[in-house]
């Protein structure tokens, strides 16, 4: 391979240059000479070349290796000191080197070589956070993602493609004979030297432990079944890999539940399963525990030292990545022009799956776009939770509707509440002392996710305790927008963006912003046949711009202009007047959340006083419905 | 920079230690160290403390250089301690424990075997090591001026420096012994090897390295003496940060300290502690150091570890007020600007806001005569759903030194007050505290006061009132000390307040209890055209702009607030002889218009204790010693602004209302007391028009209480049923 590709594909190599280059000066500037080295490098086609942890199965990846990793922070780790360089000796030739220590887990050492630890060198910090796959990810998404990542390459100069695919197969054949050596070892420990002399691990001579150490581990882990580690994934059926990701820039401010995109160096060294080994010598069981919690064995949840971060600002892999650019702005633009006939299309979708409703069709359109955009304090701005009543409980119609918005949205998850089930499942995420790490709950979710609470399940019955706080939580969720993390001696409260639905068959029993019944007329009898008649629809092309209409009206920076904002008030003031009951200040607040989704999805940063009018007759609608029906049920009472 | 002079430096803290004095009451000099050294000579104490704050009075570079190399002090000052003490012991000690007739047996010993003169031939091997006979432990007091840092503070760059971080207690181990120094006695010549050790694990020594044996080539084997051994105590402690200290929507951090000596058994699972110690790194040997390759570990090796209680709480917030602080507070309309820093963001409510102040601020606890009265004021907030209520509670709660935040229906099991529970492993009961003993000294607010459960609801009495809570259950009787202000928030019992009913209909609370609240506030949500409008530009603006809209005045900071509130509660003003009379005259004044007026509220000996209790409050907050008679006035608007608050609306209504409340007491009294409680509509109407109403009057009174959800009347309009 020529040394052009190095920084991608040998980066410890490109980064010992830097470090050498970089001598003498401090460890903050070494770092931030490999961020702009690699943020220089990276640009949108070489950063999909680069294979994703997401996608790609780990065993078809080198360790050591640039990849990219899409996920959510569930868990921050206590910060790690580790040496920023250290001096190696190589003990039979005398000669000595110095070596970075950052952006590694064990340290590069040949044969025959060993480490100084007593050289003079400094302590670095560096953050571990646990990530998850982004918890409710859309199929669509992760299907879209692969795609763009294995088209970036094929349309690209033939030179490189011609390059880029030789790298792959090189790769390809390694990692084979990876995965072969590390099925030997499984099998039998006869091909374990070449296992270790892959992984430079193996320092015979000076600790012959290390070979058998190294064997007994390959086995312990297939074997050691009666431990089987928990991944620590917010919703239970999720699969994919989670990663702990250590990060070394000082200034990185990451929270749980943010969604990120890392590129860094992968590194699964078998070597750092060795705590799993019986014969370890440990005076402190708790101490294993939490260091097993940890430190999981990297088959299952590998290490990536991550080069470059980026926040996922919308998930949606139609999109350019970053609202910011201009290649983003020219693909809104675009998308916008015919913003009205989308959303007409939209409506018609939505309207055909709420059983031909179209105005909770409106109301459905306005919650898929809405999105916390900013906190006045500890009040959320811009959640819109939406209780559907009047859902049919029969043919799994809130499913069918779940499915519909999964193939909408980016991240979506549905919630049984029934009864059993709430007592059971683990939405708030704890604490656990024990291990010293956070047990995801279910309601640790990436903002934006849309979560679908299926009230329908609901039937009579005994709340327990987990029960009652778990409706909490939810009601937590709905109403600030938080979801308080249980640290035994007290909560923190964590900020989310969680778009609740409530499909229910009365009025909820959580609390919502806006409740509208269900105008079916019942002709509707086979739900599964009248959803499938969407299929015909929701062909590929359509769906995609759908998808991008969604997120792309969810970014649009909104402002309200002087005169709609006197109207408005205005208004507030003459109905309160005349009944105060008609406008209260929670109506306003509700009007002001409207009003806004509702210009944004006609794809516009204002509001004026057509939409104040259609906002207005919008709830008039729903109070009058709703009004309607409470009589209707006192009628049949 | 350059090596320091380790030797000067000792040569210094000798000095130091024999000569710091601070100037005694009496006038002569209190030689704090010198005295100090004269009890561990004595074996009267273990731990030395230097504080160092004296070091840096005695010598500004060495206390600083103890900050930044605290390990190497700790050794520097260990070895000076022993050299000086000698001198101190003026009088025989008696051997307390095995180790000291040990340590007495081996120091005859190398008296009798070597002289003097014949040390140089000694190997060094052999000798003692001062860490065996030493009996005392030196630890660091962190100067007053260090703040306490949250542990998110603590980075690379602290490493070796002594620090100080504040947290919550997550998990103790057990207090092992652990091993200082291992003693060895050689099989063949009898000779003690001595090993001292300073990492946690330690490679046993095998073959004997005295003189003898290794002449001889006779290969003695060591064996381990435990009984000559020396071991300390040993704990691991892992701290949380506080809540307070993460910033918003972060994962708090932990930090693990170990404790040794005199350190351990220091706190508890769930204590707030402060911690003193030495940020230092851990370097596992052996084959973790493979398996962890360059990881080092960190840990804070403990110097100094207090519980906050309730007195020594936050060292930082009880700091004097800068001269700038000061000047801000001596501005003329600084209790107006206290008062709307309370929740800015809540529009209005200006009196509500100035109430809420002195409940922060308290008036003063009196005890005469071992009758205890108390001086926390409890404020009772009521309205209607939807007017800030709440949010003016977790305000409170934020900006509350002390505080907890429940709800009435809150959480089970441990409840408001406090619960006997039994302990699964050792079987031992305990007693657990819930909101009000957590909030001792504090704010304990609680919404959804309406639907406490009955068993809190009794024991709020006692708390409001004796500020304790007595508890006798599972063999155990105790009172535990609740000395809480309670801001509670109640919603009307009929989902909106109605305006015909007395407080105690409204919100379905005893007189007793009500009238345990100083002040009584109804919110209500009123159309009134110039607070609408202003309601409506805040709401837009905070929509379009995403945060509160600029305020006219800049809100004081929460910390400033914090501070000046704790320097406030340091006061405690007295009410003036000549006072005394004005104020009881004010009370009989206010006693006579309440039997005159048909008054919704009480006016009762407490509300006179609640008025001194907001007199001195007031005074408290103009930090003055004596009350003035303004205090007393402000007192006495703010008790008649909420009495009007409660009164104003019925003002309003009493023309019009009369015959349709008079008809919905007549419905009241049909119900009967037993069974559904339904009744004929026909029975209604012709009970009420016999007591001459006009049927429809009736029928407008049903139709109003119907929208309130007090009754129901079916679809064909001839029964009525009560909710």
């Amino acid at each position: 391979m020529p040394g052009i590709d190095d920084w991608w594909t040998r980066p410890y190599v490109t980064i010992q240059k830097l470090f050498e280059e970089n001598e003498g000066k401090k460890h903050e500037e070494f770092i931030k000479q490999v961020q702009t080295y690699y943020t220089e490098r990276l640009d949108t086609a070489a950063l999909s070349k680069i294979p994703s942890v997401n996608t790609v199965p780990l065993d078809q990846l080198k360790s050591g290796s640039l990849v990219k990793y899409r996920c959510m922070v569930q868990d921050v780790f206590d910060p790690q000191y580790c040496v920023g360089q250290y001096k190696v000796t190589n003990t039979s030739t005398q000669t000595t080197r110095i070596e970075f220590g950052s952006f590694r887990d064990v340290p590069n050492l040949s044969p025959n070589e060993v480490i100084d630890f007593d050289s003079e060198n400094t302590h670095i910090e560096r953050l571990g956070f646990y990530c998850v796959p982004i918890p409710g990810e859309s199929e669509w998404v992760k299907e879209a993602y692969d795609k763009k990542d294995s088209i970036t390459i094929t349309p690209s100069t033939s030179t490189s493609a011609a390059r880029s695919k030789r790298g792959r197969d090189n790769e390809d054949s390694e990692s084979e004979t990876l995965k072969r050596t590390t099925k030997d070892c499984k099998d039998s420990s006869s091909d374990i030297e070449m296992a270790c002399a892959e992984t430079s691990l193996s320092q015979d001579g000076q600790n012959p432990l290390n070979k058998a150490d190294a064997t007994t581990n390959a086995r312990s882990i297939p074997s050691g079944n009666t431990k089987v580690y928990d991944m620590n994934m917010p919703l239970a059926d999720e699969k994919g890999i989670p990663c702990i990701v250590k990060v070394y820039a000082s200034d990185a401010v990451l929270k749980a539940t943010d969604a990120v995109e890392f590129v860094g160096i992968l590194s699964v060294d078998p070597s750092l399963a060795s705590i799993y080994d019986d014969d370890i010598e440990c005076d402190d069981v708790a101490y294993q525990e939490e260091l097993q919690a940890h430190e999981p064995p990297p088959s299952l949840v590998p290490r990536i030292h991550a080069l470059l971060m980026r926040p996922l600002q919308h998930n949606n892999p139609s999109l350019p990545p970053v609202p910011q650019a201009d290649v983003y702005k020219i693909a809104a633009d675009r998308l916008m022009e015919d913003a009205y006939s989308l959303r007409l299309e939209l409506l018609s979708v939505l309207g055909h799956a709420l059983l031909c409703d179209s105005l909770a069709a409106e109301y459905l359109l306005c919650h898929l776009i809405s999105s916390v955009y900013a906190r006045a304090d500890t009040l959320p701005l811009g959640k819109l939770c939406l209780n559907i009543s009047g859902c049919p409980v029969t043919q799994r119609y809130t499913q069918f509707l779940h499915h519909l918005i999964s193939q909408l949205a980016t991240q979506t998850a549905l919630l049984e509440m029934s009864i059993d089930n709430m007592n059971s499942v683990k939405l708030i995420p704890k604490k656990d002392y024990k291990v010293n790490r956070i047990t995801a709950g279910m309601l640790q979710l990436a903002a934006g996710t849309h979560l679908v609470i299926d009230e329908t399940a609901l039937q009579q019955g005994q709340l327990n305790h987990t029960g009652v706080s778990n409706v909490k939580a939810l009601a937590d969720v709905i109403n600030w927008q938080k979801v308080d993390y249980d640290f035994q001696w007290h909560p923190i409260p964590v900020p989310t963006d969680i778009h609740v639905l409530i499909l229910s068959e009365g009025e909820s029993l959580l609390p919502k912003d806006i409740h509208i019944p269900l105008a079916s007329d019942g002709q509707i009898l086979d739900i599964p046949s009248h959803f499938s008649k969407l299929d015909g629809r929701l062909t590929p092309e359509n769906l995609d711009k759908l998808r991008a209409y969604i997120t792309a009206c969810r970014l649009i920076d909104y402002t309200v202009s002087e005169e709609t904002q006197k109207l408005i008030q205005d208004d507030f003031v003459e109905t309160r007047q005349t009944n105060p009951k008609d406008m209260t200040i929670e109506d306003l607040q509700r009007l002001l959340g409207l009003i806004r989704v509702l210009s944004l999805s006609f794809g516009k940063g204002t509001s004026t006083s057509e939409m104040w009018l259609k906002v207005k007759a919008m709830e008039e609608e729903r109070k009058r419905r709703i009004s309607q029906l409470s009589r209707h049920t006192r009628a049949t009472l | 920079m350059a090596p320091r002079d380790y030797v000067a430096e000792k040569g210094k803290i000798t000095t130091f230690l024999k000569e710091y004095y601070k100037d005694a009451d009496d006038g002569g000099k209190n030689f704090v160290y010198a005295d100090q050294l004269t009890k561990v000579a004595h074996r009267e104490q273990v731990a030395l403390t230097v504080d160092v704050d004296d070091v840096a009075d005695f010598d500004p570079d060495l206390g600083e250089s103890i900050l930044e190399n605290a390990r190497r002090f700790v050794h520097i000052f260990g070895e000076a301690v022993q050299e000086l003490l000698p001198e101190y012991k003026t009088k025989e000690v008696h051997n307390k424990d095995a180790l000291d007739v040990y340590i007495e047996h081996r120091l005859l010993m190398e008296q009798r075997n070597h002289p003097a003169d014949s040390e140089a031939t000694r190997d060094p091997k052999t000798r003692y090591p001062p860490e065996l006979i030493r009996r005392f432990e030196i630890y660091f007091k962190a100067p007053s001026h260090q703040k306490f840092s949250s542990i998110r503070e603590i980075k690379a760059a602290n490493i070796g420096k002594l620090v100080c971080i504040k947290g919550i207690v997550t998990r103790t181990t057990e207090v092992k012994p652990m091993m200082v120094v291992a003693t060895y006695t050689c099989d063949t010549c009898g000779n003690e090897t001595y090993q001292p050790i300073g990492s946690t694990a330690f490679m046993p020594l095998l073959m004997c390295p005295s003189q003898a044996c290794t002449t001889n080539r006779s290969g003695g084997r060591l064996y381990l003496q435990t009984r000559g051994s020396k071991f300390v105590k040993f704990q691991e402690v892992k701290v949380q940060e506080h809540s307070d200290q993460v910033p918003v929507g972060n994962i708090p951090r932990s930090m693990t300290i170990y404790c040794r000596g005199e350190t351990t058994r220091k706190c508890q699972p769930g204590d707030h502690i402060c911690a003193t110690g030495i940020f230092l790194p851990l370097m596992r040997s052996g084959f973790q150091q493979i398996a962890q390759g360059l990881l080092s570990e960190t840990f804070l090796e403990a110097h100094r570890i207090v519980q906050m209680n309730k007195t020594e709480d936050d060292l930082n917030d009880c700091q004097e007020l800068t001269s700038e602080e000061l000047k801000l507070v001596a501005e003329d309309d600084f209790y107006d600007k206290l008062a709307t820093s309370i929740a800015p963001e809540i529009y209005g409510h200006a009196d509500v806001k100035k109430a809420l102040l002195l409940l922060l601020v308290g008036g003063v606890d009196k005890s005469p005569k071992g009758m205890k009265i108390r001086g926390n004021i409890n404020i009772c907030l009521m309205g209607d759903p939807g007017v800030a209520k709440s949010q003016l509670l977790s305000y409170i709660d934020r900006l509350a030194h002390r505080s907890q935040y429940t709800t009435g229906r809150g959480s089970s099991g441990v409840g408001l007050t406090a619960s006997v529970m039994k302990d699964p492993i050792t079987g031992e009961m305990m007693l657990e505290g819930g909101a009000l003993v957590l909030a001792d000294e504090g704010v304990c607010c609680i919404d959804e006061f309406d639907k406490m459960m009955d068993a809190d609801r009794t024991a709020i009495h006692e708390v409001m009132e004796q500020q304790t809570i007595s508890i006798a259950k599972a063999g155990i009787m105790t009172s535990l000390n609740a000395r809480v202000s309670i801001l509670a928030a109640a919603n009307p019992a009929y989902g909106r307040y109605n305006p015909r009913k007395t407080v105690e209909q409204n919100i379905q609370l005893p007189a007793a209890l009500l009238s345990r609240f100083d002040l009584l506030w109804l919110m209500q949500d009123k159309p009134e055209r110039d607070n609408d409008l202003r309601l409506a530009q805040h709401i837009t603006y905070v929509h379009q702009h995403n945060v509160h809209p600029p305020l006219t005045f800049q809100p004081l900071d929460m910390k400033l607030m914090r501070r000046y509130i704790s320097l406030c509660k340091s006061k405690s003003p007295t009410v003036p002889e000549s006072l005394a009379e004005y104020i009881t005259g004010a009370y009989v004044e206010m006693r006579k218009e309440a039997r005159n007026n048909k008054d919704m509220t009480f006016t009762s000996a407490r509300t006179l204790l609640a008025i001194l209790r907001l007199s001195t409050a007031l005074a408290r907050l103009r930090l003055a010693e004596t009350v003035e008679k303004e205090d007393v006035n402000e007192a006495m608007r703010l008790m008649e602004m909420s009495r009007d608050s409660l009164n104003s609306i019925h003002d309003t209504h009493s023309k019009s209302i009369n015959p349709i409340d008079q008809i919905y007491q007549i419905i009241r009294e049909m119900v009967p007391t037993t069974g559904v409680k339904s009744l004929k509509l026909s029975d209604i109407m012709e009970l009420c028009t016999s007591k001459g109403f006009k049927p429809d009057q009736v029928n407008v009174c049903i139709e109003e209480y119907e929208d309130l959800n007090v009754w129901q009347v079916n679809s064909a309009r001839t029964r009525l049923t009560f909710l």
